[in-house]
Formats: C-alpha cells, sequence, structure tokens
C-alpha cells in the first residue's frame, strides 16, 4: 500500500493593524471639497431644493395640471424627439471618426474641422443654418444649389434646419472623442480574435464595442444633456410663427411661465431635471464600466486595413470626406460672406453676389453696444474660468487622492454627474428671485459666480479622472513633504491638459451662455449672445449687421479652442479612455 | 606633522524640490494667489450687494478696485508656477560614497602606512580614542587606494541611540553594510552567511569598504577578512577582543606640540564672527592693532602658545573647536584662552570651548539643542528635527546650520543631522512637558511618513503589492529610527496612537524583508510602549504579532503565552479580537489539530469582524478553506477559494498567491494532477514576486512531492533541497515534510546513511510537537513515516 502524499496546508495568520469600525474623519478632503461644495450648494442645490419644494405645493397638483397641458405634452414630444436624436449623431460621430482614421495628420484635420462648431454659440449656429436654409432661392444656399423654393423655416422642413444645425455644432465633438478611443482599442486583442477566427461583427461586438463604451458614454452624455438644454438655437432659427410647433420644454417653460404660475413652470422645470438626470445616471454607469488600458498601443501605428486598399472605396472614402468638409465649412463661411456684403445687399441677396464691403461691420460696431458686450463678456468669462479652477482643482483632488472611502467618493461622483447637467431652468427662478431681492440683475460679479458655479460639478469630474491617472507612489511621496499643498500643485501640474480644457471649456461656455445671461443678467450685463439675440428680432432686415456681431463673437472661442485642440482631446478623454 | 579634522563635515546638501526653501516659498505663493482670488471674489459680491442695496458705493470700488487684485493674484499664480515649472529637480540617491574631508595637512606617515598594510593584507583595524583623527585617516587611506568615488563604500556605524554606550548590534550593522554595497539584506541566519555575501560581492570588484566609528570589534569581526581584488577598513575607537589574525593594525597616537599648533594656526583665516558683535569688536580692535588672525596670535605669544600646545592641542578635534572660537572671536588672545581652559572645572577641554561657542548661540538655536538632547534618537533629518521642534522647517534648518557652524550638530549625511554626547551634556535642561511635547510630535511626524510609505511597500493587506521603491528606500534609512522612537523610555501618553502607527508600519516593513528578529524586536518594543501606557488593545496586538512570531519559530510555548497574554490584556476596547480569533485559529490549525475548536474561533472571527476590512475577510476565507481542507471537505474549501481568487484577483497578490497555492492542494485531492501543478506554479510564481521565500518554499515542496514518483525525480529532489535553502528554520512541518521525501527516497535509492541523516533532521523539525497532547494528522502521519524510515 502506498502512503498518500502529504501537503503542509498553511493557513494565513493576521498580525494587521486593527481596523477601526468606523473609518477616521479626514478633515483635509472636506477642507478642499468645501470651496466647491459652498458655491454649488449656493447656486444649484439651494435653488433646486426651493424649485422642487415650489413644485410639490398644491399636493402635486402643478405636475397633473402641467401633463394634462396638450401644450407642454407637445413640447414633451418634441423634447424627447432631441434625447432620441442624441444616439443619432453619436453613431455619425462614430461614423466619422472610422473613415477619419487615427493618424497624427488625421487628427489634425479632425481637430481643425470638426471640432470648430463647440466653438460656437448655439444662437450663432442657428443664425447660420437659417441663413442657409432660407426659402428664398435668391437668398437661401440650399434652395439655390437645388433651383427649388421648398419652405425649410415652415412646419415638417424647420426639423431639418434644426436637426443639421445641432448635427453640425455636435457631431464635431463626438468625432474628436471618438476617434481618441478607438486609437485606444487594444490591437493585441483584436489581432488574437482575429487569430481565432472571429468575423467581423464578433470582433464589434466582443472588442470594440466594450472598448468604446466609456468613451461612448462620455459623448452621448454631453450630447444628451445639449439635447435637453436646447434653448436658443430653437429659438432662433425658427421664425416666430411656427415656434409653437418646434416648442421644446426648456423654450415652453421660458415663453409660458407666466401662464403656468409659479407652481407650474417649477414642476416643468423638475420633470426636465429629472429627464436629463436620468439620462446623465444611465451614462454614468457606461463611464464606469473598466477596460484593460494599452497605453503602448497608442503610440504603435495602426495595421492598414486590409479591405481600405481597394481603390473604389478610397474614392468612396475621399468623396466622403470632401462633403462632410464642405457641410462643416459651409456654415462659417455663409456667416463670413454674408458679412462682407453691406446691410443691404445681406438682407435682399446671398452671400454668394457681388457687392462685398465692410459697412456690415461698421453697423454692427454702431453704438458700442457690441464692442461694449464683447468686452464685458470676454472679462466675464476669463474671470469665471478662473474661479472655476480654484474651486473645482481642490475638490477634484480631495476626490482622486483625498483618502475619502471608496463608496464617498462615488456618492459625490453621482451627485456631481447630476448636477453637471441640471438645466439652468432648474435653477433659474428661485435665483432670480434671489437676485432681484438684492438688486443683483445685471450684477457682474454675481452673473460670473452663477456662470461658474454651473460649470463646477463637470470640470471636477473631468479633472478627477485625470487626477486619479497621476502615479500613486508620485502622489504619495508629495504628500510627505512639509507643504500641505505640494501634492495638490504636484497633481495638477501633471494634469495640464485636463486643467487647461476645464478653464477653455468654461471660457467657451460662459462666451456662449445665453440663458444665464438673459433671466439673470438682463441687458445691461451685456452678454454677447443675449445682444445678437436682441438684434435677431428683425432676422432679414438686419441680416448682415448680425452675421458681422456673428462673426466676431465667434473669432475668439474659436481661435481658442483651435490653438489648444491638441491637448483639449486629451484633456477631455484622459481618465476616460485609459 | 600635522593633521586634518577627525570627523567628515559635509555641508547641509539638495533637498527634494518640495522641501527647499525655494519650493516652500513656490507653495507658499501660490495659497497666497489662491486666497487672494477667493478673498477678491467673495469682497466683490459683498460689496455688489451692498452697492445695489445702498446705492451709495461708487462704482468703481465695485468693480475695478476688486477685479485689480483679484487679477494681482491670478498674475502672482501665473508666476510662481512659471517659478515652479524652472526649479530644478532633485538629485538622485546613490550608495553611499566617501564623505568629503577637508585638507589632510598631517599624518602623512600614518596614511602611508595604512595603505601599504591594506594593499599588503586586504582588511585593516585604525584604532585610537574619540576625535584623536581614525576617520580622517581611513578616509585618505581609502581615497589614495581607490580614487575612483563610484567604488567608494562608506558605512557611519554609530547608531539611532542617543546613549553613546548602546553601540549598533553586529547584525543591524551587518544589515547597514549589505544595504550600503546594494545587497538585499533578507533573513539570515548568523554573520557568517553575511560575511560570505559581502565578500562575494566586494570580490574583484576593485571597491574599497570604509566601516566608521565602529565601537566593538564583533561589530566588524565578521567582514574584516582577505577579500581578493577589494579592501576593507574599519575605523574608530575600538574596544574589544585582539585583532584578528591576517588584518593590518594601525594605532592612531596624540598629536605632538608642533603638529597641534599648526593645525590650530590653519583654523583660521576663513573664519568670520557669526554675530555682528563680535564683527565689530573684531574690526575695532584690528584697528588698533592690526593683524588679530590666529597665526598672529600665535606669533604675539609664543610662551603661552607652546604652553597651549603642550597642555591641550593634542586631539585634532580639540585643535579644531578651539581654532574656530578663536577665529571667531578675534579680540581673545592665547593667554586669555589659556587661563579660561586653565579655570575650568571641567574634565574635558572640548566641552570648556563647546560651552563658549554654545553662549553666542541665538536663543532659538539652544532650544532646539535642548530638545534635540531630550528626544529619543541621535540622528534626525532635518523635517523630523523641525517636528520635533514644533518649527517651520526653514526657521528649523537656520538654527541647525546655526549649530553646525558651532559644532555642536554633525551633519552625518545629506540632510541628516546627528547631536554629538558632547553638545548634549550642554544642552539646557527642559520642563518635562515641553520634552514630552517634542516627542508627541516627533512620533507623529514619522508615523504619518511611516504609515504614508507603509501603503507603498504591503504585502498584501489593503494595498497594492507593487514594491514602492521610494517607500522602500526611505524604511532602508530610517528603520532604526523608527524601532529607536518605539522604544522610547517613558512614552507621554499622546504618543500612543502614533507608536501603534510606527509599529504597525515596521510590522509591514519587517515582514516583506523577512526579518523576524526585527519583526520580535518591534512587537516586543510595541509591548513594552502599551505595557508602560496601559493601552490594553496594544498590548494585545503586540502579544499577537510575538506570538505568531514566536509560532512559526517552532517555539510553541512561547507563542502561547503571549496568545494566553493578549487574551488577558482584553479591555474595554475590543478593536483587535478578529486578530486573536484569527490567530486562535490558526494555532488549532497549526499546533493542536483540532479543527472544531478552529471552526469556532473563524466563526467568532467572522462576527466580530468590521464589514469594512475586506483583506481581514479574505484571510479568513482562506483559513476556512485550510479548515475544509485538513476536514478533507474539498468542495466547501474549493467555494471559499474561488470567492477568494475573485476578490484578490487584481488587489492582494499574497492573498491571491496563497489562495492558489490551496486551490492546487484541493485539485490534486479531486485528482486533477495537471492543474494542481499550474496552480502551485501560479502561486510560486506570485511568491517570488512578493519575495515571500516562506511561500515559495511551500509551492516547490508541493510540486517536488508530485513529480518524486515520475521522470522529473531529480528535479524534484533539486525543488525539495531548494526549498529547504529557503526555509528559515530548521523546524516546521514544511522542513520535516521535505526531509521525509528526501529521505524516502534516498531509501528507494538504496542511500541508507542519507536516508537516516534525513530521518533524524525530520524528527528534529517535528520536535516542537512533542510536548503537544495532541498534534494536526499531517504532523503525525509525517512523524509516523519519519520513524519508519
Amino acid at each position: 500500500m502506498t502512503d498518500e502524499l502529504l501537503f503542509e496546508v498553511a493557513p494565513r495568520p493576521d498580525t494587521r493593524s486593527v481596523i477601526s469600525r468606523r473609518p477616521p474623519l479626514r478633515w483635509r478632503p472636506l477642507l478642499l471639497l468645501t470651496p466647491a461644495a459652498v458655491l454649488v450648494g449656493l447656486v444649484l442645490v439651494l435653488p433646486l431644493l426651493a424649485t422642487i419644494v415650489v413644485s410639490l405645493g398644491n399636493g402635486g397638483g402643478h405636475y397633473l395640471d402641467v401633463l394634462r397641458d396638450p401644450a407642454v405634452r407637445h413640447a414633451f414630444r418634441n423634447s424627447f424627439g432631441w434625447l432620441a436624436f442624441a444616439p443619432v449623431v453619436c453613431l455619425a460621430g462614430l461614423a466619422l471618426a472610422r473613415l477619419a482614421g487615427s493618424g497624427r495628420r488625421s487628427r489634425a484635420f479632425v481637430i481643425g474641422v470638426f471640432a470648430a462648431p463647440v466653438a460656437v454659440s448655439a444662437l450663432v449656429s442657428g443664425m447660420a443654418f437659417r441663413l442657409i436654409f432660407d426659402p428664398r432661392p435668391e437668398r437661401g444656399t440650399v434652395n439655390a444649389l437645388l433651383h427649388t423654393e421648398l419652405p425649410f423655416l415652415g412646419s415638417g422642413w424647420i426639423w431639418v434646419v434644426l436637426g443639421s444645425a445641432f448635427a453640425w455644432q455636435w457631431v464635431g465633438l463626438a468625432v474628436v472623442v471618438f476617434q481618441a478611443g478607438l486609437g485606444e482599442i487594444p490591437r493585441d486583442l483584436l489581432r488574437v480574435a482575429r487569430a481565432f477566427g472571429a468575423g467581423r461583427m464578433r470582433r464589434l461586438t466582443s472588442v470594440i464595442v466594450p472598448a468604446l463604451l466609456p468613451v461612448a458614454a462620455l459623448v452621448l452624455l454631453i450630447v444628451l444633456v445639449a439635447t435637453a438644454r436646447n434653448f436658443e438655437m430653437v429659438l432662433i432659427t425658427a421664425p416666430g410663427s411656427i415656434q409653437d410647433k418646434v416648442d421644446v420644454v426648456g423654450v415652453h417653460w421660458w415663453r409660458s411661465r407666466g401662464d403656468l404660475g409659479d407652481g407650474g413652470a417649477a414642476a416643468l422645470a423638475v420633470l426636465l431635471f429629472l429627464i436629463v438626470g436620468a439620462a446623465a445616471l444611465a451614462c454614468l454607469w457606461g463611464l464606469s464600466r473598466e477596460w484593460p488600458s494599452t497605453p503602448a498601443t497608442t503610440s504603435r501605428p495602426s495595421p492598414p486595413d486590409p479591405a481600405a486598399a481597394s481603390a473604389r472605396r478610397r474614392w468612396a472614402v475621399r468623396l466622403l470626406t470632401v462633403a462632410a468638409v464642405v457641410f462643416w465649412v459651409m456654415p462659417l463661411l455663409v456667416l463670413v460672406f454674408t458679412a462682407v456684403h453691406p446691410p443691404r445687399a445681406a438682407a435682399l441677396t446671398g452671400w454668394w453676389h457681388g457687392d462685398l464691403g465692410l459697412d456690415s461691420f461698421r453697423e454692427a460696431f454702431a453704438g458700442g453696444e457690441l464692442t461694449k458686450a464683447l468686452v464685458n463678456t470676454g472679462v466675464r468669462a476669463l474671470e469665471a474660468a478662473a474661479l472655476l479652477l480654484v474651486v473645482a482643482v481642490p475638490a477634484a483632488y480631495a476626490l482622486a487622492w483625498g483618502g475619502l472611502s471608496r463608496r464617498s467618493v462615488r456618492g459625490l461622483i453621482a451627485v456631481a454627474a447630476v448636477l453637471a447637467v441640471t438645466p439652468p431652468q432648474a435653477v433659474i427662478v428661485a435665483l432670480g428671485y434671489v437676485f432681484d431681492h438684492l438688486r443683483l440683475i445685471g450684477a457682474p460679479t454675481s452673473l460670473t459666480i452663477v456662470q461658474a458655479a454651473l460649470g463646477v460639478p463637470l470640470a471636477v469630474l473631468l479633472l478627477r479622472n485625470a487626477f486619479a491617472l497621476v502615479p500613486s507612489d508620485e502622489v504619495r511621496h508629495r504628500q510627505l513633504e512639509p507643504e500641505p499643498t505640494s501634492a495638490l500643485l504636484a497633481v495638477a501640474s501633471r494634469s495640464w491638459p485636463a486643467v487647461l480644457t476645464v478653464a477653455v471649456l468654461e471660457f467657451v461656455l460662459v462666451w456662449n451662455d445665453f440663458l444665464v445671461g438673459l433671466l439673470l443678467g438682463g441687458p445691461e450685463s451685456g452678454q454677447i449672445t443675449v445682444v445678437l439675440y436682441e438684434q435677431s428680432r428683425y432676422f432679414t432686415t438686419t441680416s448682415g449687421a448680425l452675421a458681422a456681431g456673428a462673426v466676431v463673437s465667434v473669432a475668439i472661442p474659436l481661435v481658442l479652442v483651435l490653438a489648444t485642440g491638441k491637448w483639449l482631446v486629451r484633456g477631455l478623454t484622459e481618465g476616460v479612455t485609459r | 606633522m600635522s593633521t586634518g579634522p577627525p570627523a567628515p563635515r559635509p555641508t547641509p546638501p539638495a533637498r527634494p524640490a518640495g522641501n527647499t526653501r525655494r519650493g516652500r516659498n513656490i507653495n507658499r505663493g501660490i495659497q497666497v494667489s489662491f486666497l487672494t482670488f477667493l478673498t477678491a471674489v467673495i469682497t466683490s459680491t459683498v460689496a455688489e450687494v451692498t452697492a445695489n442695496k445702498l446705492s451709495s458705493l461708487p462704482g468703481v470700488f465695485n468693480r475695478y478696485l476688486l477685479w485689480a487684485v483679484a487679477a494681482a493674484g491670478l498674475l502672482a499664480l501665473v508666476g510662481f508656477i512659471v517659478l515652479r515649472w524652472i526649479t530644478p529637480p532633485a538629485p538622485p540617491e546613490e550608495l553611499p560614497r566617501l564623505p568629503p574631508t577637508t585638507e589632510l595637512i598631517g599624518r602623512d606617515e600614518l596614511v602611508a602606512r595604512l595603505v601599504s598594510e591594506v594593499r599588503r593584507q586586504g582588511a585593516a583595524i585604525v584604532r585610537g580614542p574619540a576625535g584623536i583623527g581614525t576617520s580622517v585617516i581611513a578616509i585618505n587611506a581609502a581615497r589614495r587606494l581607490v580614487p575612483e568615488a563610484a567604488r567608494q563604500r562608506y558605512v557611519d556605524l554609530r547608531g539611532p541611540d542617543p546613549d553613546p554606550r548602546r553601540t549598533e548590534s553586529p547584525r543591524r550593522v551587518a544589515i547597514r553594510v549589505l544595504r550600503s554595497l546594494g545587497i538585499t539584506p533578507g533573513p539570515f541566519q548568523d554573520l557568517e552567511r553575511a560575511g560570505w555575501k559581502v565578500a562575494d560581492d566586494l570580490r574583484n570588484s576593485g571597491r574599497v569598504l570604509v566601516l566608521d566609528n565602529v565601537s566593538a570589534l564583533d561589530q566588524v569581526a565578521w567582514v574584516l577578512r582577505h577579500v581578493p581584488g577589494a579592501y576593507v577598513i574599519a575605523a574608530g575607537d575600538i574596544g574589544g577582543a585582539d585583532v584578528p589574525g591576517g588584518v593590518a593594525y594601525v594605532p592612531v597616537g596624540p598629536l605632538d606640540s608642533a603638529a597641534g599648533l599648526a593645525l590650530l594656526r590653519a583654523q583660521g583665516p576663513n573664519a568670520r564672527p557669526r554675530r555682528r558683535r563680535d564683527r565689530l569688536r573684531g574690526w575695532l580692535s584690528r584697528g588698533m592693532r592690526p593683524g588679530r588672525s590666529i597665526a598672529d596670535r600665535v606669533a604675539a605669544e609664543p610662551a603661552a602658545a607652546a604652553m597651549l600646545a603642550d597642555r591641550y592641542l593634542k586631539h585634532p578635534q580639540v585643535v579644531i573647536q578651539i581654532g574656530r572660537w578663536l577665529a571667531a572671536n578675534p579680540h581673545i588672545t592665547i593667554g586669555m584662552l589659556l587661563d579660561d581652559l586653565g579655570k575650568g572645572e571641567e574634565s574635558s577641554e572640548l566641552l570648556v570651548i563647546l560651552r563658549h561657542q554654545l553662549r553666542g548661540a541665538s536663543p532659538g538655536s539652544r532650544r532646539l539643542l535642548s530638545l534635540l538632547a531630550g528626544a529619543p534618537v541621535a540622528e534626525l533629518n532635518e523635517t523630523a528635527v523641525a517636528a520635533l521642534a514644533g518649527a517651520p522647517v526653514e526657521r528649523t534648518s537656520r538654527h541647525l546650520r546655526e549649530l553646525a557652524d558651532r559644532s555642536l550638530v554633525d551633519w552625518i549625511r545629506p540632510s541628516r543631522c546627528r547631536l554629538p554626547a558632547t553638545a548634549r551634556q550642554l544642552a539646557d535642561p527642559v520642563r518635562p512637558s515641553l520634552r514630552d511635547k517634542s516627542r508627541v510630535r516627533l512620533a507623529a511626524h514619522l508615523a504619518h511618513i511611516a504609515g504614508t510609505h507603509a501603503e507603498g511597500i504591503g504585502r498584501g493587506s489593503r494595498t497594492v503589492d507593487r514594491l514602492d521603491p521610494q517607500a522602500a528606500e526611505w524604511f532602508q534609512n530610517e528603520d532604526v529610527t523608527l524601532l529607536q522612537v518605539l522604544k522610547m523610555s517613558a512614552p507621554p501618553r499622546q504618543a500612543g496612537p502614533h507608536l501603534w502607527r510606527i509599529a504597525d508600519s515596521l510590522e509591514t516593513w519587517f515582514a516583506r524583508e523577512d526579518r523576524p528578529s526585527d519583526r520580535h524586536a518591534t512587537a516586543a518594543a510595541m509591548a513594552e510602549a502599551a505595557r508602560f501606557l496601559g493601552d490594553a488593545s496594544a498590548q494585545a496586538m503586540a502579544q499577537l504579532r510575538l506570538s505568531a512570531i514566536a509560532a512559526a519559530e517552532g517555539a510553541f510555548d512561547a507563542a502561547w503565552e503571549h496568545l494566553d497574554h493578549a487574551d488577558r490584556s482584553r479591555g474595554r476596547s475590543d478593536r483587535w479580537l478578529p486578530q486573536y480569533e484569527a490567530g486562535r485559529a490558526v494555532w488549532d490549525l497549526v499546533v493542536t489539530g483540532d479543527l472544531k475548536a478552529a471552526e469556532l474561533h473563524l466563526d467568532q472571527c467572522h462576527k466580530v469582524r468590521p464589514r469594512r476590512d475586506t483583506a481581514g475577510r479574505v484571510i479568513d476565507m482562506i483559513n476556512l478553506a485550510a479548515l475544509h481542507i485538513e476536514g478533507r471537505n474539498y468542495d466547501s474549501a474549493h467555494d471559499w477559494l474561488i470567492q477568494v481568487l475573485d476578490l484578490t484577483e487584481n488587489t492582494d497578490t499574497g492573498a491571491n498567491a496563497h489562495a492558489r497555492e490551496l486551490m492546487g492542494i484541493v485539485t490534486w485531492r479531486r485528482g486533477h494532477e495537471d492543474r494542481a501543478r499550474e496552480e502551485w506554479r501560479a502561486a510560486g510564481s506570485r511568491y517570488a514576486e512578493l519575495g515571500d521565500d516562506e511561500g515559495l518554499a511551500r509551492c516547490l515542496r508541493h510540486l517536488a512531492v508530485t513529480l518524486l514518483g515520475g521522470p522529473e525525480r531529480e528535479r524534484a529532489r533539486d525543488m525539495l533541497v531548494r526549498s529547504l535553502e529557503l526555509r528559515d528554520g530548521d523546524t516546521g512541518l514544511g522542513t520535516a515534510l521535505a526531509h521525509l521525501y528526501l529521505g524516502e527516497d534516498a531509501a528507494r535509492a538504496g542511500r541508507r546513511d542519507e536516508a537516516a541523516r534525513h530521518r533524524a533532521a525530520g524528527l528534529t523539525a517535528l520536535s516542537p510537537w512533542d510536548k503537544q497532547p495532541t498534534t494536526p494528522p499531517q504532523v503525525s502521519a509525517a512523524r509516523a513515516r519519519l520513524e519508519r524510515l
């Protein structure tokens, strides 16, 4: 009989330090979170709570009243239509990103062409598309090209115009982010899948889609928020006669809040907030999906796709690229060419006719209102960006490296995500009451603080993702230095693309802001978009000066975005693609 | 003949960017900018509200003035960020090289003799009383032997204990010497093995190793040997036995009068009085009587100078102190000095001079000296000294520099200083409450750094397993200091939590380094401090650690005693209860084999374990799996192990390796032989990655046991032998099993003598269980088979 083999079955002793039942309270991260919490609490959370309280008056009857209102239901239908349009925009972005490839030259091209509309306000974008789709063939580019007289600004066709304007503005961002995401797909895994005989579909479902999920969630989050907050584009593109047809919840709230009463308007705003918040949380779930990082693959040139080698396909790609470039460049060209026509010529003829001159610019700047608005908006955008950094960087550091429990961090991130997408309509009434009471309507600092506070949650989310990527050893060693802020500054300087991105995005958002400027700033705030909107009341007759003003207003953010585009992409996708 | 200074005095070196004065200024600048901007925004808002409410404040105040403040803050921020970017990076740390010394004025003959002796014999001892200049002779000889800086190694053997009578133990010296050569000490049983490691590393390397400030011969006897192609020099006031054979001996005597005077004259020219008052007095006296350098004063009073040299200028260290003091006090004549030295009641003339030096020191420096004298360690770095003083690093640096200029503090390494024993005697007494507060601050500072770095070297538990090299380097430099702080006599009550954190960090570090004796010293020091402070929880935790260390060494009686002590330490707090229950379960599994009792303790452990202690829950699951394997309930064991593998895949390599190892046993028992080997290979590579020799030895043994009957018999034998080499002690079930299988293999091959040797060694390995009333089935089975051999 053979003896059984004997093994030493070693147990595991536990000589670690004692673990307390409750984690110790950490004051330092709380201190770092305080400025952001105070700002967001005062500007977003308290007004939101006030709106909710007002909406719940009458035993919840306001909600019933609002939902029974056919005009509101119509606005909701339109808003849901816009939400459904968001994935289409994302898919278009993905397709174009795939088409563009991920080489260095194509990246620069994509940033230069597709990302430009991000810098353009929705108001200007709506303005450009209204010019392009003008129903008269002597003015409207599309009708002139097609030799038709389609009523683009009438009921039905207006959706094409609105959809095109929205797609023009947001597909570019999707292309840029997806391109970064495609560059991060693990090539080794794809090769292995191909070697194991996985077909194109299988590779797509098992490797590409899971890898792109976090990026897709980020894009979808941004676009969904944009659709839900859609306001000024509808306002300026659709002529007054058909505005009730294209009404969305945000616009309806603005136009009918007097009729709806305080409770009804609050209920409508809360419903809008709930829709956007739910969408944001769903996207956040996608963002939290993990995917193995493969930084080495990013620098490796991707192997040539055999299918792309065929000449026919190459031609198709070139044609599509040219069409895409024309589509993306056209609106800005139309604005510029309209602006270089004298006001009378711009009002009567299309941008392609002769008779050029700078009279429209002269008219736009006459009276000095536009100059004052440019200076005011610029100063405010700079101040808001600086304030945002001062508040958001410490908060993001506290979330990434403050030593808070995982559960607390997750909770705070979820709160930040929901607050990041809060529509201004949900807080503006309560804020307006305070502003009115303190006679602050149009006061520059207060307006800046509100605009900065609206950007804080998104900034904290983006910065936290980037800060979390800094190697832990480095942070730990810095945390041990005698100067307590040393680690914070080291982390922030290592993640400078993200810091720059947040600053530039805030500048652009404040520059292009319309709703907050309109409702809290009033005419005396000198917000550039509000000034342009005031001038657009007589759209056709003032289109020359309007285009001139739009061109000037677009120039600064456009230059800023194009100059920093390379780092913006990095800053935006850091922590998401890796 | 004259000589240079006896001890190297490097100037305070460059520190990491964040620790520099410039770095601190940059950080402060950014904080100021931040606060300026925030204040401007808040003030602006308040002003806006007030202005709109009162309609009286001028608009310019409302807007432009405050935004100008904000803009200034922003501008400052940008400026400081730019400044920060251009701050040079900290220099990289290197292995210890020979420290710089001042010019060697004399002792040429001694140095030449030492060089020739070392060339002839390979190793030498330079012996002389403290301050006589042995260090400078050894260092200069080493430079002449090996001019290349990269091949010079220097180890200062002075320990962290403020009491100079308590010197570094030979074992600790061995660790420091090994580290200075870039060798990881690892677990070594005896100094002989460490000596061979050093010899292997030095052989034909063309390097010179200087061991300075040796106080006893047994500290260095293990390393003093002829190594071909390398040199070893030990220097200091070396007491103890006779010089070993084959080692050169160079005694260093006092200076003669002429050399003493020459050395004194050489101190003068560069010194500048520190205080304005002294500088003014020197200027006035020069105005009246030109030429007040030391050389001039010696020349002016030749008789007094000759008397001074005859009586006092024998030791270079004394000569240098006298010279510095004279240089800083140009109004003092040689005659006046002679009177001063003659009047004093002090036994040491050095003390007289130092007292003079201290008289001119600023109050801040004097206070710092007093706090340093009351510190539990003799050596500290600048930030730790700042923590001790409760003052900003910058101010502390200034005071340290002042004390160093007056020879009251030695800079022994970059950014590290040491208080000499003589200076300690001069310190003003401090109130006990102040001294206690400074000790608490020091303990808190070190505990914070140690705790943070422990996260970078933790094996398993709550942290990642990858070894953070910077954290490891910090522990290499500071573990002795931490242990010394933990051992402080009469610790203040407020220091308790910090001391426990230090003990926890040291436990993590020494466990990672496989240094059971240091783990024991740490736990013993923690137990002593906890006893003094009456902290039952810490006392119990220390006893549990002592128990685990004793059990691993096969000292079951001691292990049980400590476990029992832990149980008796039960106080109001039961936070350590999970660890205690886990310890009892391990005891029952390893020592008594009482599976029912083990199950009860594990169940209790599960109940009292805090929910957030994930790593603790993983340990419980592994122990449950071990329990079920012993009880032959393989399905349950498999389920627990699957959970552990799932939880630890990317977080806790140590626990993951352990689970894989046990999974190997489970799969083997279920008949999946290849899968079992795969698991052991995977576990072995993880253990190797972590440097866990004990775990690696177990995996090698499991694999070898299964391969012995097959074609890979030779390989299996090699693996068993290797597993024995990896284990620390001669006792334990693992050692016994290795001997059992090697013995059975030898018996099968007809090598009866070898089998008998393994039988004896195996039974010795099981001897700790001899006194136990019950033993685990594996132990009984192994013993029965060994006896059958």
